[in-house]
């Protein structure tokens, strides 16, 4: 659970880093800025936020294709290129996996040049890079428990017609290397059985399921045949909806520990534990 | 001995990363590639990585340098556990990684 002063107290240290800032976020984003700045809750979701933040990726995008207002009337992608400016994306919570992908994504886009001049850092980060070297597993990723109701509600996921991931949908045993997050190897196991078996439960209530991307531990890209991502990350704020269902879903008989607004059943109360914080 | 004629007029001549056609080589640095979900630098990176397909700790240390050079250098360090089919088999991984940096470049 991350507080609202943790959360500034990460940015100022970043913002110590570069040497030519002096503690404060006023020179950024102005018509010229010498600095942009993106600050994201948690990469990979879109839950509500004041600002209408939306993915990371279309964040970026939607930036760099837009023209400078100065004379030059440049992208800022070519001003990017062309070292005129940094670009710091700020997560307080990164996922690995989607870190990486949003990282092509924008070479793809704009190219090499423009990829290297983007530096990102975050406070916490969520390792679920299923083929990258070691990742710590910080997350709720489960073996395959072999349960008739698991293997039952996995066939019925319905990833559309460019499915994929499927391989990586449980995770393989001797994954991770050394168990730092949970502790012990076998609690992992009993912790991560409980909250899916829980959640296939809860999604098995609900009569007409719409959202494609919804799974037992939480929201994913709908065409991943995974479970969720399973993200184990709050903030004093809001709850992201990629965490497993336990935690967030109100619906027929079931009260979640953080009850969100419009989430599972309309009408269900904002819980503000953390005000004042 | 079988060989192949190149005729220089239709040649991309290179030796120098800076110069003309400087971007073909394998020790030229932004031209990065991602494979299986990985970010990888450079094809000379990619080259290397695949010699030790039994060590994914050694590939996590050629992959993650920087340039394509210091890449090759980790990899010299670990040539007594470069996999034993190597020579067979490098013509066709190179031709690989290069069809895989063209594709992406």
């Amino acid at each position: 659970m991350m507080s609202n002063k943790c959360c500034w107290s990460s940015c100022q240290n970043i913002l110590q880093q570069y040497n030519s800032f002096r503690g404060s976020l006023k020179p950024c984003n102005r018509e010229y800025p010498a600095w942009h700045w993106q600050v994201h809750n948690v990469a990979r979701t879109q839950f509500p936020h004041p600002r209408h933040i939306k993915t990371t990726f279309r964040d970026l995008k939607e930036f760099l294709e837009n023209k400078s207002k100065d004379d030059t009337n440049t992208l800022y992608a070519d001003l990017l290129k062309t070292a005129k400016f940094d670009l710091v994306v700020y997560m307080v919570c990164r996922h690995s996996w989607g870190g990486v992908n949003v990282d092509f994504r924008i070479k793809q886009a704009f190219g090499e040049l423009a990829r290297k001049r983007i530096k990102y850092y975050c406070t916490f980060e969520v390792e679920n890079h299923v083929t990258a070297y070691n990742q710590k597993y910080n997350c709720v990723y489960p073996v395959n428990p072999n349960s008739d109701l698991v293997n039952e509600y996995f066939e019925r996921i319905d990833a559309g017609e460019y499915l994929k991931h499927e391989k990586y949908a449980f995770r393989k045993n001797h994954l991770s290397k050394q168990e730092t997050f949970f502790t012990s190897p076998a609690n992992r196991i009993r912790y991560e059985n409980i909250l899916l078996l829980k959640g296939i439960e809860i999604l098995n209530k609900v009569d007409t399921l719409n959202v494609k991307s919804i799974r037992p531990l939480g929201y994913t890209v709908k065409s991943h045949k995974t479970l969720g991502l399973g993200t184990q990350f709050f903030t004093w704020r809001n709850i992201p909806n990629n965490t497993p269902l336990v935690f967030w879903w109100e619906n027929r008989g079931w009260h979640p520990l953080f009850s969100v607004k419009n989430r599972g059943q309309k009408g269900s109360k904002v819980m503000t534990l953390f005000d004042g914080l | 001995m079988n060989g192949q004629t190149y005729n220089k007029s239709e040649a991309a001549i290179f030796k120098s990363t800076k110069a003309t056609f400087g971007g073909l080589s394998n020790m030229a640095s932004g031209y990065t590639i991602f494979v299986n979900g990985v970010i990888i630098l450079s094809s000379e990176a990619l080259y290397q990585a695949l010699k030790f397909t039994a060590y994914p700790d050694i590939q996590h240390k050629i992959i993650s340098e920087k340039s394509p050079m210091t890449a090759k250098m980790i990899s010299r360090k670990h040539n007594d556990l470069v996999r034993p089919d190597w020579n067979d088999i490098r013509i066709d991984v190179m031709w690989w990684c290069l069809k895989v940096k063209l594709s992406q470049n």
